[in-house]
């Protein structure tokens, strides 16, 4: 399967000043490494603050990069002009989380959708009033409300015109920025079956950011789990919803309801707050809150390792690999 | 549910004209007695009684002000006692003076303040924005009669470059058009700065950013729209304050307009052409809340329906 995107090591580091002469860097995005597929979708999953949101702009470079990688198609977009990345603007788009802050609120909606088609010059005139009309169309909006503003709308219905914003310029990747999470939970179904939908017709792939478990796994063929600006875990959905590896993908997994009252279930719940990114823990930074944390995950971070078919970053984890490299070095030692 | 908005806002305009006319008809009676100053100084006790009788001055207060209001309402607010004429069209052939001097002084505002408060904002935190921030402190601080009088006394005397008084060539506006329009500058610089600052960082200014389009039509088609809108308010509350304003800077520029007049005749004890003036600047600052209102909700659509 071909890829369509492709990040490597890619970082965000935003200079803090704390004073008239300290600065501090928060890494917001530090060295994560990830493909999406024509066709699929990658989940992108973590709490609050562990730079979900970051990586998403980041790799449209609506935020752009401190350092790494973006491959698109086969071709670094990194260091891209204005100019040269506006052709790359109509091939990934962004679909973001607050529907009411994402519409300018002085345009009608259809000239909202319709200044992409402009831009890119895709279709202009009658032909483009046409292409409005069947954009709405296709979201379920009736396309005589085109000449409306968005404060007529209800949240489910802006996150619609959103997406057909978002589908007008044909991009082929995009980035859904939580797309449901501002949404009634009978709205966000109907959102994520017309994204499935929407992927089917037009082969899109997505980079599909969340925090919701459940919505991921319904709608995601491959998941990384990101905590502190790093990928801790990255596997396919089915391997990493059935047997996570990471603790902290099990604790993220344990904290999903199971609609089963009887279920039993080892539930881990995380005590305190994620650290301050200013000032990230020694070691693995995930070892604070982690139930099985061992001394050694106080001294080194683990790098992300293949586990069988998967990524995972934990001591633990790679612990038997690590149990040989042990016994190569006191072999060598005694040697 | 918008013809009601009209029309309440049009009710609201009609009590406040008359309050306005209220305190108008009262400024007759605020420098002591009114038949004092028609008389000369060595008329007698009787004189003066027969003249209080003639203008109906005994009578009670409320039916005084009846006839006051049923005067005004068809225009006549009586006939200045210096210059023997009636006060409404002496006030009236006054307006255009002062009008040009507010637009003026409003056009010299905006042209400075709309760049000024764009390029801040988008500039913010580089020598720009600081230069900008500080001339709009300053601005806003500098009361407006020094900073006419240092106009005059640099611009006009010192280096002779404009002329320093009256009206006629373009010339003669350039200097109290800028003494006018120096407050509201600042004032809008400062508020367009912050406004832009918070609606660079909406999601729509992202999503213009993730269609691609340009980062100038981004501020001015996305981003200004919406920053302009309590600009406009302050505008036209800056309107009213303006004109106002402008008995000051049309006393130090010897400005040929109301405000001048006005000060001329409250020199002169010149009731009627007071009242006259109040009045009429009243009555324009009432004019101009209405058109903000509908101007206001013709830029923001959300208004409209609420």
């Amino acid at each position: 399967m071909s890829k369509i995107i492709e990040v490597k090591n890619l970082k965000k580091y935003y200079p803090i000043k704390i004073n008239w002469r300290q600065q501090a860097v928060v890494k917001a995005v530090d060295g994560i490494s990830f493909s999406v597929s024509a066709g699929q979708t990658l989940g992108l999953v973590g709490e609050s603050g562990c730079g979900k949101s970051t990586t998403g702009m980041t790799v449209l470079r609506l935020v752009e990069p401190t350092d790494g990688d973006i491959i698109f198609e086969g071709k670094n977009i990194k260091d891209l002009n204005r100019v040269q990345m506006r052709l790359y603007r109509k091939k990934m788009q962004i679909i973001f989380q607050d529907p009411y802050a994402s519409l300018n609120p002085r345009w009608k909606i259809g000239n909202t959708i319709a200044e992409a088609l402009e831009i890119h010059k895709l279709a202009t005139g009658q032909i483009g009033k046409l292409r409005v009309e069947e954009l709405l169309d296709r979201v379920g909006i009736d396309p005589s409300y085109k000449n409306r503003y968005p404060h007529e709308f209800s949240g489910g219905q802006r996150q619609r015109i959103g997406i057909a914003r978002a589908l007008a310029v044909r991009p082929q990747f995009i980035v859904c920025d939580e797309p449901v999470s501002a949404l009634d939970v009978s709205v966000q179904a109907q959102i994520i079956n017309l994204l499935a939908e929407l992927q089917d017709e037009m082969n899109l792939s997505y980079l599909f950011i969340a925090h919701d478990l459940g919505v991921v796994r319904q709608i995601c063929q491959r998941v990384a789990v990101m905590y502190l600006g790093k990928i801790v875990e990255y596997a396919g959905s089915e391997d990493l919803f059935n047997n996570p590896l990471h603790p902290y993908t099990k604790a993220l997994l344990s904290a999903v309801p199971v609609p089963d009252p009887l279920a039993k279930r080892d539930e881990i719940v995380l005590t305190g707050d994620i650290p301050s990114p200013l000032n990230p823990p020694r070691g693995c930074s995930f070892n604070p809150r982690c139930p099985y944390a061992k001394a050694y995950c106080r001294e080194k971070a683990p790098q992300l390792s293949t586990v069988g078919d998967r990524l995972v970053a934990c001591h633990l984890v790679n612990k038997i690999r690590g149990d040989q490299d042990a016994a190569i070095t006191e072999m060598a030692q005694a040697n | 549910m918008l013809q009601l908005l009209k029309w309440r806002k049009l009710i609201n305009a009609v009590i406040v004209l008359f309050g306005v006319s209220i305190i108008v008809f009262l400024l007759m009676y605020l420098t002591g007695d009114p038949v004092a100053l028609l008389l000369p100084m060595d008329a007698s006790l009787e004189d003066a009684e027969m003249l209080r009788e003639s203008l109906g001055l005994n009578d009670p207060l409320w039916q005084q002000y009846l006839r006051f209001a049923g005067q005004a309402v068809k225009g006549d607010f009586g006939v200045s006692l210096r210059h023997h004429q009636p006060a409404l069209p002496m006030i009236l052939a006054k307006m255009p003076a002062t009008i040009e001097l507010t637009l003026a002084g409003m056009a010299v505002a905006l042209l400075i303040a709309i760049p000024l408060g764009i390029i801040t904002a988008v500039k913010s935190n580089t020598v720009i924005d600081y230069f900008g921030s500080l001339a709009a402190l300053i601005g806003q601080s500098m009361p407006v009669f020094w900073l006419g009088l240092m106009l005059l006394y640099l611009v006009g005397v010192k280096w002779d470059l404009l002329p320093i008084n009256g009206r006629g060539s373009w010339q003669n506006l350039i200097l109290p058009a800028i003494t006018v329009g120096a407050y509201t500058a600042a004032t809008i610089v400062r508020l367009l700065r912050s406004r832009m600052l918070e609606v660079m960082q909406q999601d729509y200014i992202k999503t213009a950013r993730a269609k691609g389009v340009k980062k100038n039509l981004i501020i001015i088609k996305h981003a200004l729209r919406n920053a302009l809108l309590p600009v406009i308010t302050i505008l036209g509350m800056q309107l009213g304050v303006l004109l106002g304003g402008a008995v000051i800077t049309e006393t130090i520029f010897s400005w040929p307009g109301v405000g001048r007049f006005m000060i001329q005749s409250i020199y002169n004890r010149d009731i009627p052409v007071v009242q006259a003036g109040v009045f009429v600047l009243a009555s324009c600052i009432v004019i101009i809340n209405l058109l903000t209102d509908v101007i206001y909700s013709w830029l923001d659509p959300r208004i409209k329906y609420e």
